[in-house]
């Protein structure tokens, strides 16, 4: 594999490139041929120094895995992760790297191992990297929970003495005890309560701002999408359909799959409070071209289904026409500015003046 | 939720749909109920409460959401609520969001009763409204 060499021009911390996973598994216990679920399909990306990149999608479209795939949690079926132009092997070398990519996972009650006090939860990457000698891990953990805003005090309890959001700031504290340089965070505030969300997210944006580390923020509320990033993904079926400005793109998405993602997380949103009452200003699209709510049917994404012609989002997407069902959309530049690329052969793009 | 929403609508039976994403609860009740340790804060007809909350937890929950409106400025502070809830807020004798009111005083030490606000079907506990 080769090292990235442009990496001064792209500015990236990590790149991932043609990256899949295929499960395999029995659908049921008569079957002689495994299904295969691809999981992730050919997910190619840059995530850049000091930047927030946002990866949303529906439940089961995949996000979780490639956050394990980059981490190596799990192997990878075929492609490649670089991080700073270097491929990440996950084997003898392993550690080095994942020191630097840290993941802080979605649910605070279950991440933390509940037989052990939170100080030795906290230090035990940095004594395990040898940042830090066993013997002054407790000062240490004391440090990186002040740093979080929790108390001293914390450092001795058991994860079950505390709650939901402070939970979530240990496992940021765990995280960032090793210094890392990119940080993956799938869904760290979706099972806190708002107000702790809100908590936890402005903890987030002062850390990134203090220490110019990269997050990766994976999530399925476009809500906290455009709260806090600086570029979004948009992931369906196991596949990058659109990649994005946070500006460009919620001032229109472009691939029909994210305009109804964002309509139907507008119905989500708070629609008696007057300032909100301005949605058709940022739209430009047509009346006749409103969408149709989502149809969810979560069974067949990124699922047994054999995606190998056309394109993705084929089976629901309602601007489709006969050449997506035999080719398969690539991603292309759709803006003068180039900071946005989009799967789709019709997608929506502003009226010329 | 679409197809909670259409179960509501085909057949007669009323739903108590418990959620902590106050969005959600706009788009889908008719009635909410804002619920913190263990007691009634705030109960209104859902439309009335988000466009006009009156307990301070209401506001300050409807405050801390962001939203997907174009005067949205990304990336600012959230507004937030101090602290957590803990177990002492459980306790008896003093209102129990007290520990973490914008608005509280020496006069939110004792029981807040559940009160009836002006408009119909609108029930409030906090004594500084
Ligand atoms: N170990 C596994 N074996 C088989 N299939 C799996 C495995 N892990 C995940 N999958 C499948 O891969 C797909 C993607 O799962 P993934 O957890 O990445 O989704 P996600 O986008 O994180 O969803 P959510 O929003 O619910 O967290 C799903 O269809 C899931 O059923
Ligand atoms: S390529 Fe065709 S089917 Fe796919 S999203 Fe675009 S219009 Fe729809
Ligand atoms: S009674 Fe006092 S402490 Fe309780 S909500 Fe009202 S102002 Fe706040
Ligand atoms: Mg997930």
């Amino acid at each position: 594999m080769e090292k990235i060499t442009n990496l001064k021009e792209k500015n990236a911390i990590l790149t991932v490139s043609g990256l899949s996973k295929h499960f395999k598994y029995y659908k049921t216990l008569f079957d002689i041929k495994k299904n295969v679920i691809k999981a992730v399909s050919n997910v190619t990306f840059d995530v850049l120094i000091n930047e927030i990149f946002a990866v949303v999608g529906e439940t089961g479209c995949g996000k979780s895995t490639l956050s394990k795939l980059i981490t190596g949690l799990i192997t990878k079926t075929s492609g490649t992760v670089y991080f700073k132009g270097e491929p990440l092997d996950y084997g003898s070398r392993g550690r080095k790297l994942r020191k630097d990519i840290q993941i802080l996972f979605q649910d605070p009650y279950s991440s933390l191992n509940p037989k052990k006090k939170i100080y030795k939860i906290v230090s035990y990457p940095a004594v395990k990297n040898g940042i830090i000698r066993k013997r002054d891990r407790v000062d240490f953990a004391v440090s990186q929970l002040k740093n979080v805003g929790l108390q001293e005090n914390t450092a001795y309890c058991y994860p079950h003495m505390l709650s939901g959001g402070q939970r979530q700031r240990v496992g940021i504290a765990r995280c960032l005890s090793v210094n890392p340089e990119l940080l993956i965070l799938d869904e760290p505030v979706s099972a806190l309560d708002m107000s702790i969300s809100a908590q936890i997210l402005n903890l987030l944006m002062d850390i990134q701002e203090k220490t110019k580390m990269s997050y990766m923020f994976i999530t399925h509320d476009l809500k906290l999408v455009r709260h806090i990033a600086d570029r979004v993904c948009v992931m369906y079926g196991g596949k990058i359909v659109e990649i994005a400005g946070s500006a460009e793109f919620f001032s229109m998405p472009a691939h029909p799959y994210s305009n109804v993602l964002y309509d139907s997380m507008m119905s989500f949103d708070f629609k008696s409070k007057p300032d909100l009452s301005m949605k058709s200003l940022s739209r430009t699209r047509n009346e006749q071209e409103k969408i149709k709510p989502v149809k969810n049917s979560g069974r067949n994404i990124g699922s047994d289904k054999e995606y190998t012609k056309g394109c993705v989002y084929f089976d629901k997407c309602y601007a489709s026409k006969d050449i997506c069902r035999v080719n398969e959309p690539p991603m292309e530049n759709k803006d003068q500015g180039g900071n946005r690329a989009v799967a789709c052969f019709f997608p929506f793009s502003r009226p010329n003046p | 939720m679409k197809l909670i929403k259409d179960i509501k609508e085909r057949s007669n039976v009323g739903i108590i749909f418990i959620t902590h994403d106050l969005t959600i609860a706009e788009s889908i009740s008719d009635m909410t109920c804002v619920f913190y340790a263990g007691q009634v804060m705030e109960l209104g007809k859902t439309k009335e409460l988000i466009e006009n909350p009156i307990h301070p937890y209401t506001i300050s929950l409807i405050k801390s959401i962001p939203t997907l409106s174009v005067n949205y400025v990304p990336k600012q502070r959230l507004s937030t609520i101090p602290g957590f809830l803990t177990e002492d807020d459980f306790s008896d004798g003093k209102c129990r969001f007290y520990s973490r009111c914008f608005r509280s005083n020496r006069d939110c030490l004792k029981n807040i009763p559940l009160v009836h606000y002006d408009t119909d079907s609108r029930y409030v506990r906090c004594i500084k409204i």
